[in-house]
């Protein structure tokens, strides 16, 4: 798995590729949580992700409390298939917000302060 | 580290420097090795130099000396010649008008000017003497210290045929006779120059005026000449008669050419042509005496025309260019040995660290690290590798002493793996047939963690006669937090599932409770359902995790996915639907986790959903167990070699009446 972090408008975006499983989720966890004050607005770019594990989904969880308890937007978007039939069959489409593009994310989400 | 891994450095491949090998045989064998080679070379190219310019210096020596030799004989003789023809001069201009007296006077005044001379006389042509004379021909000479007196016609007129009065008498010239042995013993050479009185007729032949001259001298000034060890030189007369010859009985009684007869010598005969050509030359020579290769060198006297020779030894110069030569080698030699020893102690203090250490190391390379290396001396490059030795070897030893203690730490949480990895295999039931006094169900489940405690679980009890709850349940992540998490999970699911039947409150409650303190964000994907036996009546209710399938009789299969709500843990106040399907006698249920549908081969292929349903259709006939066990095989076909990366579990349960 590789993470790249992108500034876009107010926007944090951590592109994430490849896997993300029980062995990977660390490395995310450590970087999305150290950054997330870093910015008014935080997205997860999945369009790189091949696959997601429940333990990567634990990472996403923790990112979305976190900033929702600091009222700082966040989301994933470009979910593939795969994954984003993770995310409907846990039942967590319905706790984080996921977009179908990068832009429509940042539309929604970084909104001017 | 246990002694039982140390080994023997010799098995490591690591054995003895050999002789040749090491560093400071090298280093003297390849320093002494070119030294001794350059000398060699420095003595060849400076014997062969010298050789040759020896050789060319010997040479011009040998013309020198043969031609010096012969310059001062010249010089002596030519001054008494020059005494001789100065009086038979001024007796001729006196046209011989002296007393015999006067004539004596004369001849005693020359004898005290010329001590070379020996003696001098006037012969009077006897027909020409004055009557008034008392003597045909005066002599004087010395005899011994004093001066004597003779007339050699005493004992009549021999003297007329003599050489010394015939030649000059009848050649009309001045005539150095052959040189002879006098009645003293000496040898003499006489020089005879006539004496002519003016006539009308022509000059008349009055006399002869001879001097003696004593030939000893010659031998000393030859015998002086610097020609070395085993040179020599000589003088031979026009007739090649030796008249000086280191050897005794050669001188005065052989020539060259008596010599050559004796000897068949036809060389020495050529020689002596050479030399008595007139003209100086030079040849190589073998010595008759020595053997010995010579040059001979030889010069022509103006004065007697007799000539002089010299010898000097080629051998003996080749000698003594060869001891030159040997004292050079012997001075080379001990500055090699000097050599040797110098570079053998340089070598030697500088290769014992390092011997040291190549003796120490392999000790340490064998897996000895208490074997003693030698202590670092000075600051150079060798004690600086022997510092860092020790340091790698100190490094070493703490890498080993903190991998034991990391290998012990391991080995203890292996095996508190171990134990966890049985406790939680008792929270999951495994005896099957789980109700054997009952005919009404079938049921059967397995579980095979990924790690020696996973996140996955299943569940399932009679709550009374008629209702059995079935759960499977898979935690976020896996290992031992997972394992934690699943163990409070599964506690609170019992707990509810005994407090009240409705799967969906089970999981609100449920939900709630494990929200509550949760940080970590921990969720579990839970999927419940009461069965009710008599009827067949399932209530279930799903919390994000993999629909289960119903197995109808009627051969079709399918997903029960609906209602479902999100995985529990993450936040409270969830909601969760219960759902309701009819079993049919003989319908079944199967309840997985992701680690069936999702278990990877080593390419990364999943194991998918299609093939699940295949393996279903085609084992619907057989028990729960057989099933289960049937779709395990198969997993396990699919992963082959491919690390098992998810919790395995299955629980199957079939409706039988």
């Amino acid at each position: 798995m590789d993470i790249f972090c992108e500034k876009q408008s107010d926007a944090l975006i951590f592109v994430v590729r490849g896997r993300l499983d029980g062995s990977t989720a660390p490395a995310l966890q450590e970087q999305l949580i150290s950054q997330l004050d870093t910015a008014s607005t935080i997205i997860i770019d999945c369009s790189a992700l091949d696959y997601m594990a429940s333990a990567g989904l634990r990472v996403l969880l923790l990112a979305t409390k976190q900033c929702k308890k600091a009222g700082r937007p966040f989301g994933i978007c470009s979910l593939k298939d795969e994954v984003l039939e993770v995310f409907k069959l846990s039942g967590f489409i319905a706790i984080i917000e996921t977009f179908n593009s990068r832009e429509q994310a940042l539309a929604k989400l970084a909104s001017p302060a | 580290m246990n002694p039982a891994e140390r080994m023997n450095p010799a098995d490591l491949g690591i054995g003895p420097v050999p002789a040749k090998a090491r560093l400071r045989n090298r280093l003297l064998v390849s320093t002494v090795g070119i030294a001794g080679l350059i000398l060699c070379g420095l003595l060849l190219w400076n014997y062969l130099s010298f050789r040759e310019h020896l050789t060319e210096e010997a040479q011009v020596r040998a013309r020198f000396l043969a031609d010096g030799a012969a310059d001062r004989i010249d010089a002596t003789l030519s001054g008494l010649q020059s005494l001789v023809d100065g009086m038979a001069l001024s007796l001729s201009a006196t046209s011989l008008d002296l007393t015999l007296e006067q004539m004596r006077t004369l001849q005693r005044e020359a004898l005290h000017q010329q001590p070379g001379l020996y003696g001098t006389t006037f012969a009077w042509l006897p027909e020409r003497k004055p009557p008034d004379w008392g003597a045909l021909a005066p002599f004087s000479y010395r005899d011994g210290d004093r001066l004597a007196y003779h007339d050699l016609a005493h004992d009549g007129l021999d003297y007329l045929d003599e050489d010394w009065f015939a030649l000059p008498r009848f050649l009309g010239r001045a005539v150095w006779t052959e040189p002879y042995i006098h009645y003293t013993g000496k040898r003499m050479v006489t020089y005879s120059v006539p004496v002519w009185l003016a006539s009308p007729d022509g000059p008349l032949l009055a006399g002869v005026v001879t001097s003696d001259i004593e030939l000893d001298w010659l031998d000393r000034l030859l015998a002086d000449l610097p020609l070395g060890e085993q040179g020599y030189a000589l003088l031979i007369s026009r007739n090649g008669v030796y008249i000086s010859h280191p050897t005794d009985t050669i001188a005065m009684r052989e020539s060259v050419f008596s010599l050559a007869e004796a000897r068949g010598d036809p060389g020495l005969r050529q020689v002596g042509q050479s030399m008595l050509s007139g003209d100086p030359g030079m040849r190589p020579w073998i010595g008759w005496a020595t053997g010995e290769k010579s040059w001979l060198a030889w010069g022509r006297l103006s004065t007697t025309g007799w000539t002089s020779a010299v010898v000097i030894s080629q051998t003996q110069l080749d000698r003594e260019i060869a001891r030159l030569t040997q004292l050079q080698a012997l001075a080379g030699g001990g500055g090699l040995i000097l050599l040797f020893l110098a570079v053998g102690w340089i070598a030697r203090s500088i290769t014992r660290p390092i011997t040291a250490l190549s003796e120490a190391a392999p000790g340490i390379a064998a897996g000895n690290l208490d074997a003693p290396l030698p202590a670092p001396k000075g600051q150079d490059e060798i004690a600086r590798l022997t510092t860092i030795f020790h340091a790698m070897r100190d490094r070493l030893k703490q890498y080993i002493a903190d991998l034991e203690e990391t290998t012990a730490a391991r080995e203890r949480i292996n095996g508190e793996l171990r134990i966890a990895s049985d406790i939680q295999m008792d929270l999951v039931p495994k005896t099957f047939p789980a109700f054997p006094e009952r005919n009404d169900m079938d049921l059967c489940a397995i579980i095979q963690p990924a790690r020696e405690v996973g996140g996955d679980f299943y569940d399932f009890m009679l709550l009374d006669e008629e209702h059995v709850f079935l759960a499977i349940a898979d935690v976020s992540g896996k290992g031992v937090p997972a394992a934690l998490f699943m163990a409070v999970a599964r506690s609170l699911l019992r707990a509810e599932a005994k407090i009240d039947r409705n799967p969906g409150r089970m999981l609100e409650r449920l939900n709630d409770t494990l929200a509550e303190h949760n940080d970590a964000c921990m969720f579990v994907t839970l999927f419940c359902a009461v069965v009710c036996l008599s009827d067949g009546t399932v209530t279930y209710a799903n919390a994000g995790h993999n629909p289960p399938l119903w197995l109808r009789t009627t051969g079709s299969i399918e997903w029960i996915d609906s209602p479902t709500g999100i995985a529990a843990g993450p936040m409270a106040g969830l909601q969760y639907d219960t759902g309701h399907i009819q079993l049919a006698a003989g319908d079944g249920l199967l309840l997985y986790t992701d680690g069936v549908n999702e278990a990877t081969d080593p390419d990364n292929q999943l194991f998918g959903n299609e093939r699940l349903l295949e393996r279903l259709h085609a084992s619907q006939s057989l028990s729960c167990r057989e099933t289960l066990d049937a779709l395990l095989a198969d997993i396990l076909a699919h992963t082959g070699e491919a690390e098992q990366f998810d919790d395995i579990t299955m629980m199957m349960f079939r409706r039988l009446s």
